[in-house]
């Protein structure tokens, strides 16, 4: 399987897809960390790239699409940054994206449900 | 000059934000350029790096299709379907029709002096037409009313069932398709 990953079209109620849990999981570990709360996108890309010791960066119609639902979904916010510094840097704006409160709980959920399902699977599989 | 992965990116980002609301192009569009700026200012802009950039936009093309759909929507609606606007436009359409047909048959029979089978066939186009006001407001009420309304000429005229069932079964099926908020949001925030 290729490691640019492609969205599928359909899920379940309330369930967050790969991409979406781990852009929430690299939003909410920058908030834990103390470092800067927002990112942009091709730092995400690049995070989440890390995150899978992949050398290979989330395909841009993949990503902006998904920060775009996370968006709407009200689990991420998002803001211009400021003229000056990118004048400063001499290179285009970045849109800064921001876990929000019910981002956080989402991602909460999202890896409580993982850890509980590799540990239904782990426990399915262990020989008696 | 623009290497050829960035002037491709470009080229591409411009042509699918093409008609959307100027805010949402513009901002799809700047996104992108600097993405790209920030891509070629990490890595250097390589041929490696551009051939990374050309396999990010290809990949990323029915994504980028899809969000255009998306985008062209109403943010609400985009928000509670996941139905495909073409399907919704078509049962607009494939409703509008029936509706027209009855008035057309309804007027005509009437004219013949049956009013007991006429009318029927005028008060299906108007549950029709109630049902399409409906359709956002009260998605389910609509639903229900399109299901009747397209129902009422087998009933009325059942000697012609043959020819009225099949289109009132696929109209019911259409209605119920593409009945707003079916589907739950696609993400939903935690409770």
């Amino acid at each position: 399987m290729s490691s640019y990953k492609v969205m599928s079209m359909r899920r379940k109620p309330g369930r967050l897809l790969d991409l979406e849990a781990q852009i929430l999981a690299v939003t909410v570990d920058q908030l834990v960390a103390g470092e800067t709360p927002e990112i942009h996108g091709f730092a995400l890309a690049k995070r989440l790239a890390d995150r899978e010791d992949s050398k290979k960066l989330t395909a841009h119609g993949t990503l902006y699409k998904a920060l775009a639902r996370l968006e709407d979904a009200g689990l991420l916010s998002s803001r211009w940054e400021d003229h000056e510094p990118a004048e400063e840097a001499g290179r285009p704006r970045r849109r800064l994206y921001r876990v929000t409160s019910a981002g956080q709980a989402a991602s909460a959920v999202h890896g409580e449900a993982s850890v509980e399902r590799s540990s239904v699977l782990n426990n399915s599989i262990e020989p008696a | 000059m623009t290497p050829l992965g960035d002037r491709a990116t470009i080229a591409w980002t411009t042509l699918y934000t093409r008609g959307l609301p100027a805010e949402t192009a513009e901002r799809r569009r700047e996104e992108i350029g600097s993405d790209l700026f920030e891509h070629g200012h990490e890595a250097g802009r390589t041929p490696a790096q551009q051939a990374e950039v050309l396999g990010r936009v290809l990949w990323g093309i029915p994504a980028d299709l899809s969000w255009r759909r998306a985008a062209r929507a109403p943010r609400e609606r985009r928000l509670v379907t996941g139905e495909t606007m073409t399907l919704r436009k078509a049962t607009f359409v494939a409703f509008v029709i029936f509706a027209l047909v009855q008035v057309w048959g309804g007027v005509g029979i009437i004219g013949n002096g049956y009013w007991a089978w006429g009318l029927p066939l005028l008060v299906g186009a108007g549950l029709i037409v109630l049902g399409l006001r409906q359709r956002d407001d009260a998605p389910r009420r609509s639903t229900v009313l399109l299901v009747v309304g397209a129902a009422i000429p087998v009933v009325t005229l059942f000697w012609m069932a043959v020819i009225f069932l099949p289109v009132a079964l696929v109209l019911s099926w259409m209605a119920y398709a593409t009945e707003p908020g079916r589907r739950d949001p696609v993400v939903a925030p935690a409770t």
